[in-house]
């Protein structure tokens, strides 16, 4: 396949083409604001396609050790869709672990998982790409 | 209007408006003026209609409409339901609300629309300017949160379910991300770990009061010399009063009223609903800031989901997964033990 340009860089570029040339064209403001947050979509997707299979199987690892889960299935592959059937299951025994530890009150264990928590929507807010909300 | 009493797709508004009138109007005809779309709702399809009357009256009304089927947006919500909470409403009189006029259930006007009274009036939230004193704003915001408060329980129809006591409200308004994590294709940590802590941290109760469900100064209009206007109630329902203030306690909105000056708001708000500091305190409101979002959070996953399970859907549901990711921050940060 060809690799360069990545697809962060392929899509930053269709961001770009939206802003600096469809955008101006447009007249219809429903149809401006569309344009605008189709810009910003294109922006998140480029930030996850360049870091998302990374950033799952890292945290893949973290959660099944949290919830303690014995034997982790291993990765099927590295395809997307293999990545995040295995995030959607650790995800589940995470959040199963993370149920249990607040109904137990063990405190100890809340904070370990908030810190992995933490991680997860620290990332979440890189891939918002700068997008702050603005009330509705 | 094709055989089975639909409107058909290219009938213009304005026509379909003048037959619906007709309808519920027989002995008057009315010729529609103007007909202004109003843009910046989430949910719902909603425009000005300025009508002149066979008899001379001229009257200002507001539609109110589902989108059409396929266009649906983020947020949805019962146009029945709300129907029959203004109604409920504006025969009670506790609060001030837009005069409901008809009902279409989508027999002339193609989608279910509400009809009621164009009220003149400014939305509270813009004549909040930066660095201006808040505080007469605040008294007027906090004042109709009191009112919806006193609103009799018995006066809201039996469409809306009446919860036995507040431990089975708060339960049932903690179930709506139970339930709704639990419907989504992948389970989500976050909402499963606030679920969990708002069951584990539970305020202490209060009597239980009307929620207008989107308790946000933009949905407050006033006007000099007359009672404060709320409108939208489509997501309307029996709970804890507090879950209106402290949904609006962690709103990104600019120019909040509470984070500009915490300590005035809460002392305010005991002020004026007679709560004490152990039910409302800064705690207390984060608590239903969660609680509040609740509905609104899970909407906004539901979009998302759909697309996960292949559905098209317009960009609006791709663009909210950063709101997803703002609110994932905010709640972490208040569970955090």
């Amino acid at each position: 396949m060809i690799s360069r340009p990545t697809t962060e860089q392929i899509l930053n570029n269709c961001s770009r083409e939206l802003t600096e040339v469809v955008l101006p064209a447009v007249e219809d403001e429903t149809v401006k604001v569309t344009v605008m947050m189709l810009d910003l979509v294109l922006r998140n997707a480029a930030l996850r396609a360049a870091h998302e299979i990374a950033w799952m199987t890292d945290e893949i690892a973290a959660m099944q050790a949290f919830a303690g889960t014995a034997r982790p299935p291993a990765l099927a592959s590295l395809h997307l869709d293999a990545v995040a059937e295995a995030y959607g299951a650790a995800s589940e025994a995470f959040s199963a672990a993370m149920e249990s530890a607040v109904a137990a009150g063990d405190d100890a264990k809340v904070r370990r998982g908030a810190e992995l928590m933490d991680r997860r929507v620290g990332r979440e807010e890189e891939l918002m790409a700068g997008w702050t909300p603005v009330g509705r | 209007m094709n055989e089975g009493g639909a409107v058909d797709d290219d009938t213009p508004m304005p026509v379909r408006f003048e037959r619906f009138l007709a309808a519920v109007e027989p002995d008057r005809a009315a010729t529609v003026t103007a007909f202004k779309p109003i843009s910046g709702g989430y949910s719902r399809v909603t425009a000005r209609v300025d009508v002149r009357w066979s008899d001379g009256d001229e009257e200002k009304l507001i539609l109110r409409m589902d989108p059409p089927p396929g266009k649906e947006g983020v947020f949805s919500s019962e146009r029945d339901r709300e129907w029959s909470v203004l109604q409920a409403l504006w025969a009670d009189g506790t609060v001030t609300i837009p005069r409901p006029r008809w009902y279409d259930t989508g027999e002339h006007l193609g989608t279910k629309a509400i009809v009621m009274d164009f009220v003149e009036g400014t939305p509270l939230q813009l004549t909040l300017q930066p660095d201006g004193d808040f505080r007469p704003a605040t008294d007027i915001y906090l004042d109709v949160a009191a009112t919806l408060q006193r609103i009799p329980l018995k006066a809201l129809p039996g469409e809306i379910e009446h919860p036995d006591d507040w431990d089975s409200a708060i339960d049932s308004a903690i179930d709506i991300y139970g339930r709704g994590e639990r419907g989504l294709v992948e389970s989500d940590p976050v909402i499963r770990y606030v679920t969990a802590w708002l069951r584990a941290n539970k305020p202490p109760p209060v009597p239980l009061g009307v929620v207008h469900g989107d308790f946000q100064p933009g949905n407050i209009l006033v006007a000099a010399g007359r009672e404060p206007v709320v409108i939208d109630w489509e997501f309307t329902r029996i709970g804890d009063p507090r879950e209106d203030v402290g949904y609006y306690s962690g709103s990104p909105l600019p120019n909040s009223l509470y984070t500009a000056d915490a300590d005035y708001f809460l002392a305010r708000y005991r002020q004026v609903t007679g709560l004490s500091e152990e039910q409302v305190n800064p705690d207390v409101m984060r608590y239903f800031f969660i609680l509040g979002m609740a509905e609104l959070m899970i909407q906004m996953m539901q979009g998302a989901d759909a697309l996960a399970r292949g559905e098209p859907k317009p960009v609006m549901n791709t663009f909210l997964i950063n709101s997803i990711s703002y609110f994932h921050q905010n709640y972490v940060d208040i569970c955090r033990p």
